[in-house]
């Protein structure tokens, strides 16, 4: 079982597709509903792409809470990450009886961030607390983790790109990306140095 | 910084809140785990130097109600027991109850860590997992040290996260996400009877706070036929 959390960013995309061709066809898209404002327009964004891709029949919804009602005085939410593939890992947990793939969409970006929890390290020891305290083998794998965002992009250029979603802050500008935000920064930067045309309808051009 | 330690009511609690009380502060002994043989005179002459809270500090039981059907006197039985043990240093706002409908992370598409999507089950699945996700969820990244009741289980079967190994695991996975600065169990390596009888030494009454039961009658009392009934007095007796 391959189970892959889905944002509808271009890496989640490709991740589906990568799953098609390690032999997964039943990967698992499980879209997680935090009860963000926004999330009226990114969800219709996303299952947009997830019905494009022929996942959407066996996609899975997840509730959980409102970012707002989690986040901390700094305006964080210190273990989201962990929190996310607790949720995943329990889902695969409930559906097999051994082993599951959670396959997660960070590229050689993440691994110049400074936190702990998106390095290769955090998720082999989650899946080893996983399988020390509930036995099933439950991994959770980073496929792009050598490559950057626009080594994927450009690896998967056929994907339907114009349906993925990075802004963050959809809904607040309508279902277009506002192009000043960083998700659509990284989004643009992505598409130019990648050498593709960029479909994406921005209500203001990113700076180069 | 905070000192969360998540309270169940039972005989696990009230060993560990008895040690808390008695030879632990909350300075530098975070990774002290005694086992059988511990020297209680050096814990108790190391903490003539150590006593008390540090300048700030707080210190915070957490009880997580998941629909249990004793949720009520184990509720009580943490509160009491903390009322015993920390005396007035503990106050109401010290003992708090999460309500797993307050922290969802807990139930995500409707009973993912419980027993079944939409059961009446008040089972706990991945029991020790959830309770510090609804902790770090609770405390919104800010707990400082966490500590579970759990003593060593000589009948322990692998996997287990009620396990040292599985303890560890779990320190060092929420050390990396930023939600703790440690999470230990601080009698995991002493067996039951030997953590109730020093408990017992120090709190006679320490089994009439205490409670075990998880299918109480309607008036609120232990039904004395289930397993955790049965251990209850089995070590009522022995300790």
């Amino acid at each position: 079982m391959v189970v892959v959390p889905y944002s509808g960013g271009m890496e989640s995309m490709a991740l589906l597709a990568y799953a098609q061709t390690i032999g997964s066809m039943d990967a698992i898209p499980l879209v997680f509903n935090d009860n963000e404002t926004e999330t009226p327009n990114r969800r219709s964004a996303v299952i947009a792409g997830l019905i494009e891709m022929g996942f959407y029949n066996q996609t899975v919804f997840m509730d959980l809470p409102n970012n707002d009602l989690l986040q901390n005085a700094k305006g964080t939410i210190p273990g989201y990450k962990m929190m996310m593939c607790v949720a995943a890992m329990s889902y695969a947990h409930s559906r097999v009886e051994n082993n599951a793939w959670i396959l997660l969409g960070h590229t050689l970006e993440n691994s110049e961030q400074p936190w702990e929890d998106q390095k290769p390290e955090f998720f082999t020891r989650l899946s080893d607390l996983w399988r020390v305290g509930y036995g099933s083998n439950i991994r959770i794998g980073n496929p792009f983790y050598g490559k950057y965002k626009h080594e994927v992009l450009s690896e998967y250029r056929t994907l339907p790109h114009h349906l993925s979603v990075s802004c963050d802050s959809l809904t607040l500008m309508g279902t277009d990306h506002c192009g000043t935000c960083e998700g659509c920064t990284h989004r643009s930067a992505a598409f130019r140095l990648a050498g593709i045309d960029d479909p994406t309808e921005y209500r203001h051009r990113p700076l180069p | 910084m905070n000192h969360v330690i998540l309270c169940g009511g039972g005989l696990d609690t009230a060993a560990t809140l008895a040690w808390l009380s008695k030879v632990w502060t909350f300075e530098a002994t975070v990774h002290d785990t005694p086992t059988n043989d511990f020297d209680e005179s050096r814990y108790l002459q190391w903490n003539i130097h150590h006593n008390g809270f540090l300048p700030g500090d707080q210190l915070l039981l957490l009880f997580v109600d998941y629909g249990q059907v004793s949720s009520a006197m184990e509720y009580d039985a943490v509160w009491n027991l903390s009322r015993v043990m920390f005396g007035s240093t503990i106050m109401p706002t010290h003992v708090q109850r999460i309500h797993t409908r307050d922290v969802k992370i807990l139930n995500p598409d409707g009973g993912m860590l419980f027993g079944t999507a939409g059961s009446t089950s008040s089972k706990l699945r991945a029991r020790n997992l959830a309770l510090a996700m609804a902790a770090a969820a609770h405390m919104k990244g800010d707990i400082g040290h966490l500590y579970f009741c759990m003593t060593a289980e000589l009948d322990i079967e692998m996997p287990s996260d009620t396990s040292p190994h599985f303890i560890q695991s779990l320190n060092s996975t929420f050390i990396m996400s930023e939600l703790a600065a440690s999470v230990t169990s601080p009698l995991i390596n002493m067996d039951k009877d030997v953590a109730l009888r020093m408990a017992r030494a120090w709190y006679p009454d320490l089994f009439d706070l205490a409670w075990s039961c998880w299918t109480p009658n309607a008036q609120g009392k232990a039904c004395g036929v289930c397993r955790h009934c049965v251990r209850f007095e089995k070590f009522r007796g022995e300790c």
